[in-house]
């Protein structure tokens, strides 16, 4: 490690410039461990907000040890979380209560889960729904069987029911039919299911259908629970959701099945670990982001900063760096090699990918990769070359593969990108309009010049609907409720604004005396300041414009989290597995399955293959 | 008989600036807005109150625009036209803090406001900027004369105020009737600029200060009723005890809450449904 590093005097003042670009809350974080010298590089090689705050790029990110899923995991699993079935009474039609209590880090919490018995239908988890499998709620603390049937009506009740401070959250999920009934129907005859088929229906039993916490109802928010609280941190409520939803696939179809037949068997471990939890979201996640430009920042500013660090990183500590990343390859090759490849057109072919992560691997196993520059690491010169072929997806694979094969880098930053994410809007009134016309000019080029003239380039509004909420978009000229227009038309903001600085006869003026005059730039305002300090915060992109593909957005948003293999469903949707691979919770106590993402199918054995080359052959033998 | 009803303060700031957005404001203004309603609740208990019982107040007024009366370099009198603190205390506070920044002392007087109460919500928000902010306010049947509007004095004053110690500044201040406060901002003004506004009929009167430091606890004065009337609150407390326990309002202003924000829901339809996501 670097250590205590005093930026010094005799930095040259190229250096003390590079280092002026990061922003406050990461200075002290990162040049305590990394030297000036080696951070002034990695800024100087940044990747620019122009680069990969577009749409088209945002879309192709790719989880990576930063999203909260593997973060959250990662933790569970340093800190020895302990996971215990407490009750579970669930019948052969799959009705029942399922609670488990977890100790971590000095707290305990409970976790609940009822359901009705399990029909045929097959429901899809919209926001809408308000019949679901799975109804589940979290509370703080250890609670008895008395407080939690009480809790019952209001979690039946999807989107009435309210709750008290006691509770974190409630989350919902629904069955992936086909495949968790395949998964009873093999574990009751007494064999283990087709692990290829269920790789087939996106790698999981049971589908999360919604997250209700952060007050929602009533519930306490994780900003309100202690500071060393282990769920006092931003998205692992929903982790820890998701989590037990993947376990208690397993719960569920293990005992359904012994119902039918006491000499059921039990999933393996291996396919368990395999198994991960489904999820799909909509567009409202694409508007949240909007509003959220300091937590874009503090994700995206870091991911950048981390590829920087890690691509002009040398020296003994980054070593091993390479042959991490090849191991990390060949996984991930298989891994999208095994994917489903029926997907979205939008999306490229999986199978692509695989062959380009393949062709990257071979190049640092043969060391065939050209050294156009010698004065930098081997990493960046692979990078440099892959990037000369590689699609565009397979490059943002890289990015995050490069992160998971960084682990000192990757360490020191999470607290930075947490900084970031924590911080909030704050108006500065001292500044004069001269300055922030200058500002706005420097920062908001891409707003400024973007067409809004036409009505294809504002065809679309989003607004919120009657049944909950739940944001929608309507086509401007047809649909009612433009007057109650969401925000997301952030270079239309940027725009009125600039025109109304323009005409503001007073350049001198301090942004406080102008706001009296136009108090509707107020949040405009406190949103260029905000994103002066945080870079790489907006997404430059045309949310009402027809072309605009909130999809896009949404998959950005769930890589994140910590989605893998994003897949969109009519542009509003995005459908995929979070947790695949990862261990389970005797694997917490022991310490075991720590390297675990992008998992590869395990070998069942001789059986039935259904997955040739990639390809499903036949399906219809097996519902 | 009131229903009790409990919410989170999470909660409630998620709701409050869609619940204005129903009440007719602007999307640009309801979230620092929204932040005062938040405060009022979690501080007074009365931010919910004052919303249901003054959103159609508030709503004619939207139309209005404020007017600056008279200017100079550190201080501004604005003609708040009816317009609440909700809309026109933010902006007070941001030109007397601008001012105050550059100048050393900022002062915005305003007139013809309503829910004064709220006010304390700034004092908040100029600490956070690192200034102290002393807030004079005169309620009275002209404004409002509700129970939301008393007089009094929010002061959060830096250690460094005028040289005279915070202990004994606040004495000075605990020591006077409400109307003494009025004489207090005069003599402040006097000091400071020796241009003292025509405070004969003001709402409010922010005075931002520029202060080096932020040990001090934040200190709300109502004016009348008791007899001890000078108590101190610390809102930052009463902000984490919401956090942490939740809210206890009542049904019906819960329920005058979710009124408003559904007047912002666009109804259901078959084409609503199949944008959904």
């Amino acid at each position: 490690m670097h250590g205590e590093v005093t930026v010094s005097s005799k930095m040259s003042a190229c250096t003390s410039r590079a280092l002026d670009r990061l922003p406050k809350y990461a200075r002290d974080a990162v040049l305590a461990v990394f030297s000036p010298e080696h951070v002034a590089d990695a800024i100087g090689i940044m990747r620019s907000p122009s680069e990969i705050m577009t749409d088209s790029a945002m879309q192709r990110v790719k989880a990576s040890r930063f999203s909260f899923a593997r973060s959250f995991v990662e933790r569970m699993h340093r800190e020895r979380w302990e996971i215990v079935r407490q009750h579970c009474d669930i019948d052969e039609n799959g009705a029942g209560l399922l609670v488990y209590q977890i100790c971590a880090e000095g707290h305990t919490f409970t976790f609940a889960i009822r359901s009705d018995p399990l029909d045929d239908v097959q429901r899809e988890g919209r926001a809408r729904d308000t019949s679901l499998d799975f109804h589940g709620v979290i509370f703080v603390g250890a609670v008895g069987m008395e407080r939690i049937k009480a809790e019952i009506p209001s979690i039946s009740n999807v989107w009435g029911g309210r709750t008290h401070n006691d509770t974190i959250a409630r989350t919902y999920g629904n069955r992936s039919n086909r495949f968790f009934n395949h998964a009873v129907e093999a574990l009751a005859a007494g064999r283990q299911p087709d692990v290829n088929l269920l790789a087939l229906g996106g790698g999981y039993l049971i589908r999360n259908a919604g997250y209700y916490g952060n007050g929602r109802m009533g519930c306490r928010s994780w900003e309100a629970l202690p500071p060393d609280h282990p769920l006092s941190y931003p998205f692992y409520g929903e982790m820890l959701g998701l989590y037990i939803y993947r376990q208690a696939s397993f719960e569920y179809v293990e005992s359904m099945a012994r119902c039918r037949n006491l000499n059921a068997a039990e999933l393996s471990p291996d396919i368990k670990r395999y198994l991960g939890v489904g999820n799909q979201s909509g567009i409202g996640t694409a508007a949240a982001l909007v509003r959220w430009p300091s937590w874009v920042s503090g994700f995206c500013f870091t991911r950048e900063l981390v590829l920087a660090l890690a691509l002009t990183a040398v020296g003994p500590r980054f070593a091993g760096s390479l042959g991490a990343l090849a191991a990390l390859l060949a996984r991930a090759s298989r891994y999208y090699r095994e994917c489903d490849p029926d997907i979205d057109a939008a999306v490229e072919d999986r199978r692509v990918i695989a062959a380009e992560l393949d062709r990257i691997h071979r190049l640092i196993a043969d060391c065939s990769f050209p050294t156009a520059d010698a004065a930098r690491s081997p990493l960046f010169n692979l990078f440099s070359a892959a990037a000369k072929w590689a699609s565009p997806e397979t490059m943002e694979q890289l990015v995050s593969l490069v992160i998971d094969s960084a682990p000192p880098i990757y360490d020191v930053m999470i607290p930075v990108m947490s900084a970031g994410m924590r911080s909030t809007r704050e108006l500065d009134p001292s500044m004069t309009v001269g300055e922030f016309l200058a500002l706005l000019n420097r920062d908001y080029d891409w707003a400024l010049v973007m067409d809004q003239s036409s009505v294809e380039f504002r065809r679309y509004f989003w607004y919120r609907s009657e049944e909950n909420g739940e944001n929608r978009r309507g086509e401007r000229a047809v649909d009612p409720g433009v007057e109650f227009e969401t925000f997301v038309n952030v270079a239309g903001s940027v725009q009125t604004l600039a025109s109304n600085l323009r005409a503001c006869p007073h350049p001198e003026w301090t942004i406080g005396r102008y706001l009296l005059e136009y108090p509707d730039d107020a949040y405009c305002v406190t949103r260029v300041q905000t994103v002066s300090q945080w870079p790489y915060g907006e997404i430059r992109a045309n949310f009402i414009a027809e072309a605009f593909n909130p999809s896009d957005i949404i998959r950005f948003y769930m890589s994140i989290l910590g989605m893998e293999t994003t897949n969109p469903l009519r542009k509003r949707w995005i459908r995929g597995v979070f947790m695949q691979g990862a261990p389970l919770p005797e694997d917490l106590l022991t310490g075991a399955h720590s390297d675990w993402a992008l998992p590869v199918i395990p070998d069942q054995g001789p059986g039935p293959q259904l997955h040739q080359q990639g390809r499903i052959a036949t399906l219809a033998s097996h519902g | 008989m009131v229903e009790p009803f409990h919410m989170s303060l999470a909660e409630l700031s998620k709701i409050a600036p869609d619940a204005l957005r129903g009440v007719g404001f602007p999307f640009p203004t309801v979230e620092r807005s929204g932040q005062m309603i938040v405060w009022g609740e979690a501080v007074h208990h009365m931010g919910l109150r004052f919303l249901n019982v003054h959103h159609e107040r508030i709503r004619a007024s939207l139309d209005k625009k404020c007017t600056v009366t008279d200017a100079n370099s550190n201080r501004v009198i604005i003609d708040g036209h009816g317009k609440s603190v909700l809309e026109i205390g933010p902006r007070a506070i941001d030109v007397s803090s601008a001012a105050a920044a550059c100048e050393g002392v900022g002062v915005a007087v305003v007139r013809n406001t309503f829910g004064l109460f709220l006010l304390g919500e700034a004092i908040q928000h100029a600490a956070k900027r690192g200034l102290g902010i002393v807030i004079l306010y005169k309620g009275g049947a002209s404004i409002g004369g509700d129970e939301f509007d008393g007089t009094g004095i929010l002061a959060r004053l830096p250690a460094a105020f005028d040289s005279v110690s915070v202990d004994q500044r606040l004495n000075v201040l605990g020591g006077t009737k409400a109307l003494d406060a009025f004489q207090f901002a005069k003599s402040f003004l006097e000091r400071n600029k020796n241009d003292e506004p025509d405070l004969s009929s003001f709402a409010l009167i922010g005075i931002a200060l520029q202060s080096n430091t932020s040990d001090l606890s934040i200190e709300a004065l109502p004016a009348e009723g008791e007899p001890e009337w000078c108590k101190t609150t610390d809102f930052e407390q009463r902000l984490r005890e919401a956090m942490m326990l939740g809210l206890s309002t009542n049904l019906g202003d819960w329920d005058g809450l979710t009124m408003l924000l559904h007047r912002m829901r666009v109804p259901t339809s078959e084409r609503s449904l199949q944008q959904a996501g």
